[in-house]
Order: C-alpha cells, then structure tokens, then sequence
C-alpha cells in the first residue's frame, strides 16, 4: 500500500489505476473492501454456500477483465453491485448446475440488466434497489469496522453481537483485558473514530 | 442505487449510526478464505505471468500445439475448507481433499489422496467437465525438491485423468483443451490440515 490513506469511497479511481498499473495490493485493497458486498448480494439471491462461491468468483473475475476499460472508475461500487445482482439472478435462472458451466462475455457495454432480469426483480425484495442502497451504506460501515485499529474493532464487534449471545460488559473487559469502567468512554470514542472514517 | 450515502450517514443521530453500524455486521458475513484467496489470486493471473507458469506453457507450445486462449481457473471449492457445520460434522476430515475449479464453461474436478499410509506419495486424479472430447493434463512441480519436473498425462474417453507418485509439495497444473489453455492457481499436495490451495502467497 501507498502512504495514501485510504478514504471509504473517493479512493476507488485511485484503486483502480494503481490496479492498471500491476499494483497487486491495490486489487487486494478493492477485493477487501467489496468482497462482503458482493457475497451478500449473492446470498440475498437465494444460493448455497457452493452456489455462492461461483457467482462470486464470476463476478470478480469480470471486474479484473474490465479494470483496463472501466470508464468511470469512481462508479466502481455501482458497477459491482449491479454486476453482482445481473450475474446472481443470470445463475439462478439458468439453474445451480449449469452455473459454473456457462460463461457469458456479453458485458463489456457496461449496460445495466437486461429488462427481463429488470422484471424478475421488481417482486425481489432482498435485491430491490432501495435494499441494495441500504446494503451499499451498510458495507461502508462494515470496511470503516475493518479499518479501524484492532482494539476499538475487537470492542465493537463484541458489543454488536446479536441479542441472544451478547457479552456482558465484564466479559468483554476480561476478554480485551481493560478496566469494565473504561468500556462505556472507549466504546464512545471508536464509535467517533469510525464515524470519521465513514465520513471520508 | 448509486445516490451518495455518505450523506445519510452523517446525518445519523449516535442512537441511529450504532444501530445501523450493528446491523452492518449482521448483514454482511465474512467471505469464506477460500473465495477471499480465490478472488486475490485472480489478478496475479492476469497481471503477471509467474515463471513457472510460463515454463508450463513454453513446454505445452513446444509439444506442437497452437494456444488461443489462455485462461485462469479459480477455485469455487475446496472440501478441507468446507466449514464443519455445514458439512454437517464435526472435526472429521477425509484424508482425500476434494477441488473444484471453475473456467469459462469447464469444471475441473480435483481429487488429492495419499497412496499410503505413512503419506509420502500422493495420487492426483481428476475430470474435466466440459464440451471437450479429450486433452492434455500438465503438471509442473514447483516445490524446492522436485522443482521443474513436469509430468503430462492425457484425459481419457471420460475426461478423467490420474497422476500418481507425486511427493509432497506445491504444482502448477495446465489443462490443455483443443486450443484452450486453462491454468489453476498452485495446489499443495500433501497440505497440512488448515492450509488452503491456490494461495497465491504460499
């Protein structure tokens, strides 16, 4: 990585032409930061653990065939995630089997999905636009809980657990080895750390 | 879907940005290593050829053989790396390691098995799922004790092939297929419990 401090969004042009320029830690930047993107798009469209795999590695390999040509390398997130919801609902129309064996090289206009894989979608609520915004804002959360140091990550990421297994706070003090009355002051300033990060 | 988000997000009350910060890791689990590695390993295949990978194809060109297309597989499957619950066990692992690897309309289904009991010979066989009738199945070790040794077997009727007595160690293997060229990301034979194949970084 370069000196650059990565930014959550503005920082994808530059990304890209480092990846244009052989920079293999700039793709592994863009694959860190989109590839929980792409696989809950792939999720939301209904596939296995082994379906999703495919469409995956389908969709990432488009975007490193279309790094030389991508026009407005800045719309990146957009093009991933419509490139993700084309090809999830093209696989699960063409059914889990024939996936991996069909291969379409159709995409290189950067048009959007066909109108019928447009209409599939309009009763698709898990893929519908205003969910996948949501999931857009949601990622960019989820990169900023990435990025941010491993203490304040570790506190997060424990205090965000689900309901039915949350860490009590003396539990996580004993588990991150700080004082349980530092946790409520900590929790608050890595909360400010990572609304700065998402910021940009 | 493209409006800006950073915006919304901003605006957020703490109460809001802590409940939507929550909801981000609910909704967007990690990526299996496997796919993660997978997806890495794509650009060195794209970027830049790596030398051993290039012997591989040098010695298929000298066989006689006109390559049009040259292409990467990756890898959609790996059965060590397949988590215990959703294999529905729990901390069993067969000795015989399962790949699949994907390539623009071909499946190459990869099977890893140790020979004998003390595992110090390994037999690779696998298929090729595909339109292809027939093809040539290279394979280029790339560990320091056998580096530069190429075994090459040809796909029988079935498009299945086997390779046996291979020492421990990492290979690069090439499929050759009427003018097609499909390379898979390096696989370790004889890997250890936990390590994965096609890391780029071994």
């Amino acid at each position: 990585m370069t000196a650059a401090a990565p930014t959550p969004q503005d920082d994808d042009a530059a990304l890209v032409a480092r990846c244009r320029g052989g920079d293999a830690s700039a793709w592994g930047a863009l694959v860190k930061k989109y590839q929980r993107l792409v696989y809950a798009v792939v999720l939301r469209a209904g596939f296995d653990e082994h379906g999703a795999a495919d469409v995956f590695q389908t969709v990432f390999s488009r975007l490193v065939e279309h790094l030389p040509r991508l026009e407005q390398p800045d719309r990146l997130q957009a093009w991933i995630v419509t490139t993700a919801k084309r090809e999830a609902l093209r696989a699960r129309q063409l059914g889990q089997r024939t996936v991996s064996l069909t291969r379409h090289d159709d995409d290189d206009s950067g048009d959007p999905a066909p109108p019928g894989l447009e209409e599939t979608l309009a009763d698709d609520a898990p893929l519908a636009e205003q969910a996948l915004s949501d999931l857009q804002q949601l990622n960019l959360l989820r990169h900023g809980l990435d990025r941010l140091d491993e203490r304040c990550r570790d506190l997060l990421l424990l205090l965000f657990r689900d309901d039915d297994e949350r860490v009590a706070y003396d539990e996580v003090a004993r588990r991150l080895g700080m004082p349980v009355g530092s946790i409520g002051p900590t929790r608050l300033r890595c909360l400010g750390k990572l609304r700065t990060l998402v910021a940009g | 879907m493209n409006t800006p988000t950073h915006p919304r997000l901003a605006a957020l009350t703490d109460e809001d940005f802590v409940r939507q910060a929550r909801r981000a890791v609910h909704a967007l689990p990690d990526v299996p290593p496997t796919l993660e590695n997978a997806a890495l390993a794509l650009f060195q295949g794209q970027a830049q050829a790596v030398p051993a990978a290039a012997a591989a194809t040098a010695a298929l060109v000298a066989l006689g053989k006109g390559v049009a297309a040259h292409i990467l597989a990756v890898l959609t499957f790996d059965s060590w790396s397949t988590s215990a619950v959703a294999a529905g066990m729990r901390s069993v692992r067969s000795p015989t390691r399962h790949l699949l690897f994907s390539a623009q309309g071909r499946d190459v289904d990869l099977r890893i098995a140790p020979q004998t009991p003390a595992a110090q010979a390994y037999a690779l066989s696998g298929q090729i799922l595909g339109p292809d009738t027939g093809g040539e199945v290279e394979l280029l070790a790339d560990a320091a004790g056998d580096a530069g040794q190429v075994r090459r077997v040809s796909l029988d009727d079935l498009g299945e092939f086997r390779i046996e007595d291979l020492p421990r160690g990492l290979y690069r293997m090439t499929l050759q297929l009427g003018d097609r060229q499909i390379e898979l990301p390096p696989v370790e034979v004889g890997a250890a419990a936990g390590e994965s194949a096609g890391d780029p970084h071994r």
